[in-house]
């Protein structure tokens, strides 16, 4: 029988997108549950949980923490990881390469200094994000997957960190023909497409 | 005809050593290929994200460091026996992964002052990494189930470094030392660390 899912995380896209992601594109059902910042339910489970953070997964009796080990782990068991362990492995290392990205979009977010954020905002657009995108076209194949010929993680991990870099340039990915055609793919993968129309707007 | 597997990284442990110990601990040949910057500057061009290390294996190249070692784990067997137990060992190595960059920052700090600043954070980041690793470790002298896993060696290489950053650290968390322990009794580990090259980090 199919282990129960539930999910447990701010009520924010966050470090917990990407997993509900999965579990909207492969159609399994999961419980999404989420906590306002600072809610007294948080205090409370903190002392409980494995490394007192979240997001958390609870599998049957097991919890998981560890944003990208619960997305890897509902990959595999949802059929999006990769079908041979070298395909996981370049699946794994797309997934492992948006860290270096989410990390600088993190600190512009965090950066109070208005002076100091249009610094970090610029270097993004100027110097990191060509380089970066230049490597990760050359990574995606012309029909918009990384792996092989259908979809996996990868293509929707990559979608997902680019939701934090469109709101400040919408058209970042021109010239980038192959990336274009991973995000096309995911946003209109059914499961997808319903999750985008359905799913709470927040802020992160 | 078994894979062959090219491994390329410098000539330290850092990022490749976790990758060097799950080939040996599992007993499968690999070439150990070390480059110093100068041949780095050649190479960059060809390297997936112009980063090292690298795997090479069935004309496919692999990078990020921890896809690697985690692949290399499944290849040998040391991954996990179930999707789940991979999980937990999996959440193991995120957690032991973000002290890494943090002792190469206290490590290759140039500055007197900078390098003191960086131990203290250091301090304060280990203690509370190691403490919560001590409480879900298991307590047969191996973080999760009753076999030897990729965990293990990632704790071991990083206990290495913390060893030689403040002797005797790992005494103070029983469980987390009992899984060294058990690591360095290990017969292939065990030669490789006496024939392995000496380097700083």
């Amino acid at each position: 029988m199919a282990p129960k899912y539930r999910l447990v995380y701010f009520n924010v896209r966050g470090r917990a997108e990407l997993t509900r992601l999965l579990f909207a594109a492969a159609g399994v059902e999961y419980q999404d549950e989420r906590f306002e910042f600072g809610s007294e339910q948080w205090k409370e489970l903190k002392p409980k949980t494995p490394m007192g953070q979240m997001p958390l997964l609870y599998v049957d009796d097991v919890t998981l923490c560890q944003s990208l080990t619960i997305a890897r782990y509902v990959a595999r068991a949802t059929g999006l990881a990769g079908r041979s362990p070298l395909d996981e492995a370049r699946a794994d290392m797309i997934v492992d390469g948006l860290a270096d990205l989410e990390k600088k979009l993190l600190a512009i977010f965090n950066e109070k200094d208005e002076e100091k954020k249009g610094e970090l905002q610029k270097d993004l657009a100027g110097s990191f994000l060509p380089q970066f995108l230049g490597n990760y076209e050359k990574l995606a194949s012309a029909e918009g997957f990384f792996i092989g010929d259908s979809m996996t993680w990868a293509d929707i991990a990559f979608f997902n960190t680019l939701g934090w870099v469109t709101p400040m340039d919408p058209a970042v990915l021109d010239g980038f023909n192959n990336l274009a055609k991973v995000v096309d793919n995911v946003q209109s993968q059914p499961g997808v497409a319903r999750w985008l129309k359905e799913r709470p707007l927040t802020k992160m | 005809m078994a894979p062959k597997y090219k491994f390329t990284y410098f000539n330290m442990r850092a990022r490749g050593e976790p990758t060097r110990l799950i080939f040996t601990a599992a007993g499968v040949e690999f070439e150990d290929v070390r480059i110093d910057f100068e041949k780095w500057k050649d190479l960059k061009e060809s390297a997936p994200m112009g980063q090292l290390p690298m795997l090479e294996v069935d004309g496919v190249k692999i990078c990020q460091s921890m896809s690697i070692a985690r692949f290399v784990a499944k290849e040998t067997g040391l991954a996990g026996k179930t999707n789940l137990e991979q999980a937990q060992a999996d959440m193991f190595v995120d957690e032991i992964s973000e002290l890494l960059p943090k002792a190469a920052g206290v490590h290759f700090a140039s500055d007197e002052a900078v390098k003191a600043e960086r131990a203290k954070e250091f301090d304060k980041v280990l203690e509370e990494t190691l403490g919560k690793l001590e409480k879900l470790s298991g307590s047969n002298g191996h973080l999760v189930g009753d076999s030897l896993l990729w965990c293990d060696l990632v704790l071991f290489n990083i206990g290495f470094n913390i060893d030689n950053y403040k002797p005797g650290t790992l005494k103070n968390y029983p469980k987390l030392n009992k899984v060294v322990d058990t690591v360095k009794a290990n017969k292939r580990v065990a030669a490789w660390i006496a024939k392995r090259p000496d380097t700083k980090f």
